[in-house]
């Protein structure tokens, strides 16, 4: 019998992973992007409070890692959706994920950047 | 004495329907009883499945009220509804009435590969410290009555997933000192079809009636599946 | 099996509250999260057009049934990270026949952030208008 046969090349392990640790990031990026984007009414959403807040590197460095964790999470939720329902092509769903999330975290990303661009010409 | 109206799944998958049996009713009296009852008074025809009649053969699993529950050790009164609806237990291929085949839940079973492993071949005793059984013991108790896949809302859905008696199962011996077999049997539960299919809904647990906690096994074996693939992926390179 | 059978997931007879009902709203919920996710992304393109197109658009989005679906959204948002918060710490094994316990511990704290939450948003919305 082999025994030092080990686990099976699978990434569902950490997957798994991941899924747990961005479920705990969200609670700190969604319970600060509420905050700061509901709980302080319009005033605190006005476009030029918002560009302001974007040119500050640190909040950059929040959403785009906001932007990676819930992509992650939501995606990869589905996908367990999926592969819940009897569903045999796991490879396929597998490489579909993988582009619809690596797709709108670059979407997001350049968006975040356009929206920071534009406040050459509205920021004064 | 009382009188329950037993509304039973009776037929084939080409063609059923469901019927209308009355049945007396004591305290004490448990879904066995009056599926004997059933069989012996009213209807020679039906069919269910039942040996030991004390919750040790895992034979008489049924839904009844749309959850499973081993007919034998279910008495009636506890239920408290005039109407009792019984259906074979789901996520099973039918057969008949109350019949269902177990085939695939037993090779689900047998592939997880649940019986001690040895590198060596020990001679004599292989001793072990209450603490040491004491790490495993509740999961001994499964009598394989089918009723956590049964209530398992994934297992129902996906008729690949190993289902929570196959992973508990393989939590049993993973968790028994005297195994040496844990990366065989995690190389295969942590497949994809395997303990990451299960998201702890947890009814498993709820419908056991070993209550041998069956969801906690399975959270378990991920953290150990996670844990070992972690360690892997952290000494890249580094051979076993 | 067929597809019928694909959707059985769904299927709330003979669930328990605590475990298969709470399994499914996080489904749902987490679904519903997913597609406003989408939506989001997509509105806040809008900001690429300056700000009186953003202007117009919060114009609309800052009106009250807007701000009663925003807090519905929330409702949805804080059953699903309440739960979710349940879930990584029941899936790393612990407590797990504790779950009816750290079931309605974490409703209750979902229920009660959600009220404040709630409440900021209404009290800003009246003030801020
Ligand atoms: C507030 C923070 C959040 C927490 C603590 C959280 C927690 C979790 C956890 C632990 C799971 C895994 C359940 C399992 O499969 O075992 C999960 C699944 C999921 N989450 Fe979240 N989540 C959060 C936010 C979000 C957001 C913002 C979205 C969507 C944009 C989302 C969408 C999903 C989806 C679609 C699933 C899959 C549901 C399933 O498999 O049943 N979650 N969440
Ligand atoms: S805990 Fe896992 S195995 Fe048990 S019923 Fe839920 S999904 Fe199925
Ligand atoms: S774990 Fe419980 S419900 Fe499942 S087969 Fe064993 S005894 Fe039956
Ligand atoms: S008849 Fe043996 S468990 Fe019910």
């Amino acid at each position: 019998m082999a025994f030092n046969e080990s686990v099976k090349k699978s990434m569902e392990p950490l997957a798994w992973l991941f899924q747990m640790v961005t479920a705990v990031f969200m609670v700190f990026f969604l319970g600060v992007h509420l905050i700061i984007a509901h709980a302080y009414g319009i005033n605190n959403i006005l476009f030029q409070k918002i560009l302001e807040r974007l040119q500050d590197p640190w909040w950059q460095a929040f959403y785009i890692a906001f932007i990676i964790s819930v992509t992650y999470h939501a995606l990869n939720g589905l996908r367990g959706i999926i592969l819940d329902m009897g569903v045999k092509r796991i490879k396929l769903i597998n490489i579909i994920f993988w582009i619809v999330a690596i797709a709108t975290i670059i979407y997001a990303i350049w968006l975040l950047y356009a929206i920071i661009g534009t406040s050459n010409y509205f920021l004064t | 004495m009382d009188k329950v109206i037993f509304r039973i799944k009776k037929g084939t998958p080409e063609k059923w329907e469901y019927r209308d049996y009355e049945v007396p009713v004591e305290n004490g009296t448990t879904i066995l009883d009056a599926l004997y009852y059933i069989r012996d008074n009213i209807d020679r025809t039906l069919s269910f499945r039942a040996s030991c009649r004390m919750e040790v053969c895992g034979s008489c699993a049924v839904m009844v009220n749309n959850f499973p529950r081993t007919a034998c050790s279910t008495q009636i009164k506890t239920i408290g509804k005039k109407v009792i609806t019984l259906e074979p237990l789901a996520g099973y291929p039918w057969i008949r009435d109350l019949v269902v085949d177990f085939d695939g839940f037993f090779k689900k079973h047998e592939s997880v590969k649940p019986y001690l492993i040895r590198k060596d071949n020990p001679e004599g005793q292989l001793l072990q410290s209450p603490e040491q059984l004491a790490k495993y013991k509740q999961f001994t108790l499964c009598i394989k009555c089918g009723a956590c896949l049964a209530a398992c809302p994934v297992a129902v859905s996906d008729p690949f997933y190993l289902g929570p008696a196959a992973l508990a199962a393989a939590y049993r011996f993973n968790a028994d000192s005297r195994d040496q077999g844990k990366n065989l049997r995690l190389a295969v539960v942590s497949d994809a079809e395997g303990c990451w299919r299960c998201h702890f809904s947890s009814e498993c647990s709820e419908a056991c009636p070993k209550d041998i906690d069956p969801a906690g096994a399975i959270q378990k074996l991920k953290v150990q599946a996670a844990g070992y693939e972690l360690k892997k992926f952290l000494h890249l390179g580094v051979k076993e | 099996m067929s597809f019928k059978d694909s959707l059985n997931w769904i299927n709330i007879k003979g669930r328990h509250l605590q475990s298969g009902i709470a399994f499914i709203l996080h489904r749902l919920t987490g679904l519903v999260i997913l597609l406003y996710l989408y939506m989001h992304l997509t509105a806040l393109s809008q900001l690429l057009n300056g700000g009186i197109a953003y202007r117009n658009f919060l114009s609309t989005v800052e009106s009250p049934p807007f701000v009663v679906l925003d807090i519905l959204l929330f409702l949805v948002i804080f059953y699903h990270g309440a739960n979710g918060v349940r879930l990584v710490v029941q899936e790393f094994g612990i407590g797990t026949r504790k779950r009816k316990l750290f079931f309605w511990i974490m409703m209750v704290l979902g229920l009660i952030g959600w009220l404040i939450l709630t409440y900021f948003v209404v009290e800003s919305f009246m003030g801020g208008a």
